[in-house]
């Protein structure tokens, strides 16, 4: 159980340039702390550690109250009980991959260590590295090494500073089966930070939403994710086509409106707005579906002709560039444009639901 | 022709125990400027960096004002230990030291603060004091970086000769140094001497260059 309540201000030179100022509680699980660069979501976490002083506030973490301004209560780092992997890793470069996971456990008998790091070496899939030294590991396995440090000490929270950054997405892959599984047996609360929506949605059972220092959105990450409701959050999450538009007539008994969007008409879901102001609205590239011959029976109120312009692969997608009067996005699986033959210059149909236009606000 | 070893001798001894002090104090000063921070940081800094830009003799010269037979220092000291500090041994390791002293802290607080201080601080989540990050942590990163300036400084306190000839003088047998002996001898002419003294000094800075790289490179 963490309960937070942070206050910490940046001045240089009696001008303010950065102020964080959160309100966190986390049960046990995964809580995503999701935002760009310079968010302040690694401040949150070094405030939580104690590396960071906040200028007001509380923090409880289990059931003792670790930072309290008005009592002048600030545990040391050592003795919060909280487990840290930063995003650099830190790892002792001196001593081997057993000597970093025994680092936390003095107390033990060398025999005792053996066997605590071994277990928790082994649980990570990693417990034939114990005598290497920690600069000739692969990304991966560094970082199962800064996990093992960090959860051999059973701490009471669970601080991931981006930790799978800097892997690619296989290693991400293995590595989040890893944490789901670490997660159903340890019970803590785990405060993950990430900017990556893949990452959120395989971890997290909640999410908190961070910008230039304070909470924006708060819930579960679908649902933040999924359809988000202001345009940081949307600039976040992969909303890749935004675009304003003006609405040219209400269908108030069909449930759309017709509006202008620059080069083409879209149908987007009804909505309570006033016809004169403009609307921005927000389409996921991967909600665009492709057509490369005019579609019938369809449900999707939009089906926009176009050519694409550009064909750009990624590691298992896809991205295209598709002209239809202004230009879109679209994300597709290798296997999707594989099948259809796409290239550039092809003409084709873009099909998307009037649900999938987020009215952004 | 026989040697006598009196200069050669007292020049080692000298500077062992004057690189132990550097070590000590300076790995501590060292700690402090690199970690913490307090007014007045900066002219510590630079009090401890004095000696190596003063003249010589003009350091001895202020030396022998603070610590001579009617100093406060020079009489508490010949209260204590029963004889006056200045034109004794302990002089010439006062003046090994005042140059040994500022080359140990200057490299030892580049490597400190050289290191990374969320390395330091993973091993503060981990439960550890600030003496056991100090000693199973910093210490260690820095270890390659102290021991160069060990050696550095061991070398600077065996070759001092202008503060040590005025606050330690040069009376045979009790204070001279290899460094003094060797001018001393240059001085009156006896110039077999002389070279005999700088080969064999030579050939022991030498010998003890090779050993510390020896161990250094056996211990990384």
């Amino acid at each position: 159980m963490l309960e937070a309540d942070l206050y910490r201000q940046f001045r240089r030179d009696a001008v303010n340039y950065f102020t964080l100022e959160v309100r966190i509680r986390a049960e046990t699980g995964f809580t995503i702390l999701f935002g760009a660069s310079g968010a302040g979501k690694s401040l949150t976490l070094q405030l939580l550690a104690g590396i960071e002083r906040p200028d007001r506030g509380t923090i409880r973490i289990g059931d003792e109250t670790v930072f309290d301004h008005t009592r002048h209560v600030n545990v040391p780092i050592r003795r919060r009980g909280v487990g840290l992997v930063f995003q650099s890793l830190a790892l002792f470069p001196h001593l081997s991959v057993h000597q970093n996971v025994a680092y936390g456990l003095p107390q033990l008998t060398a025999r005792e260590k053996r066997e605590r790091t071994g277990r928790m070496l082994e649980r990570l899939k990693i417990g034939a590295l114990a005598d290497h030294g920690t600069q000739d590991l692969s990304g991966g396995e560094q970082q199962r090494v800064a996990l093992a440090r960090a959860l051999v000490t059973k701490p009471k929270i669970l601080l991931l500073d981006e930790p799978l950054s800097a892997l690619d997405a296989a290693v991400k892959r293995s590595i989040i089966v890893d944490l789901k599984q670490l997660n159903q047996e340890m019970r803590i609360p785990v405060l993950y930070v990430t900017h990556d929506r893949a990452e959120a949605l395989a971890l997290g059972e909640n999410l908190v939403m961070v910008e230039a220092g304070r909470i924006v959105a708060q819930g579960s990450p679908l649902g933040i994710l999924g359809h988000p409701q202001k345009e940081g959050v949307a600039n976040l999450t992969g909303v890749e086509n935004i675009f304003d538009a003006q609405i040219l007539e209400k269908h108030p008994e069909r449930g759309t409106m017709t509006c202008d969007a620059g080069g083409c008409h879209l149908e987007v879901a009804y909505l309570d707005w006033p016809s004169d102001k403009a609307l921005r609205i927000g389409l996921r590239s991967g909600d665009i579906l492709l057509a490369v011959q005019l579609p019938e029976g369809l449900s999707a109120q939009n089906v926009l002709r176009g050519r694409i312009e550009r064909v750009e692969p990624a590691d298992y997608e896809v991205q295209l560039r598709v002209h239809c009067g202004r230009s879109f996005q679209v994300t597709m699986t290798r296997a999707a444009a594989e099948t259809l033959r796409l290239e550039s210059g092809r003409e084709v149909w873009l099909i998307f639901k009037a649900h999938s236009c987020h009215v952004l606000l | 022709m026989p040697i006598d070893w009196f200069p050669i001798r007292l020049s080692f001894q000298v500077s062992l125990l004057a690189t132990a002090i550097a070590l000590v104090f300076g790995v501590s000063l060292a700690w402090i400027l690199a970690r913490l921070q307090f007014r007045g940081k900066e002219g510590l800094d630079a009090a401890i960096t004095l000696p190596l830009v003063l003249p010589p003799t003009v350091l001895g010269y202020y030396l022998l004002v603070l610590l001579g037979q009617r100093s406060f220092l020079g009489r508490a000291h010949e209260w204590f230990w029963g004889s006056p500090l200045t034109f004794t041994p302990a002089a010439a390791v006062v003046a090994a030291t005042i140059h040994a002293l500022p080359l140990m802290v200057k490299s030892v607080r580049a490597a400190f603060e050289g290191i990374d201080r969320r390395i330091e601080n993973a091993a503060r989540t981990l439960g550890a004091s600030e003496l056991r990050v100090f000693f199973t942590i910093t210490l260690p990163l820095a270890g390659r970086s102290i021991q160069a300036a060990a050696v550095l400084a061991f070398a600077r306190a065996i070759g001092d000769f202008g503060v040590t000839l005025m606050i330690a003088g040069n009376i045979p047998g009790k204070t001279q140094t290899a460094s003094v002996a060797i001018y001393d001898a240059v001085q009156a002419g006896r110039d077999s001497e002389a070279v005999t003294l700088v080969l064999v000094v030579s050939a022991l800075c030498l010998v003890f260059l090779y050993t510390t790289n020896k161990l250094s490179a056996r211990v990384s």
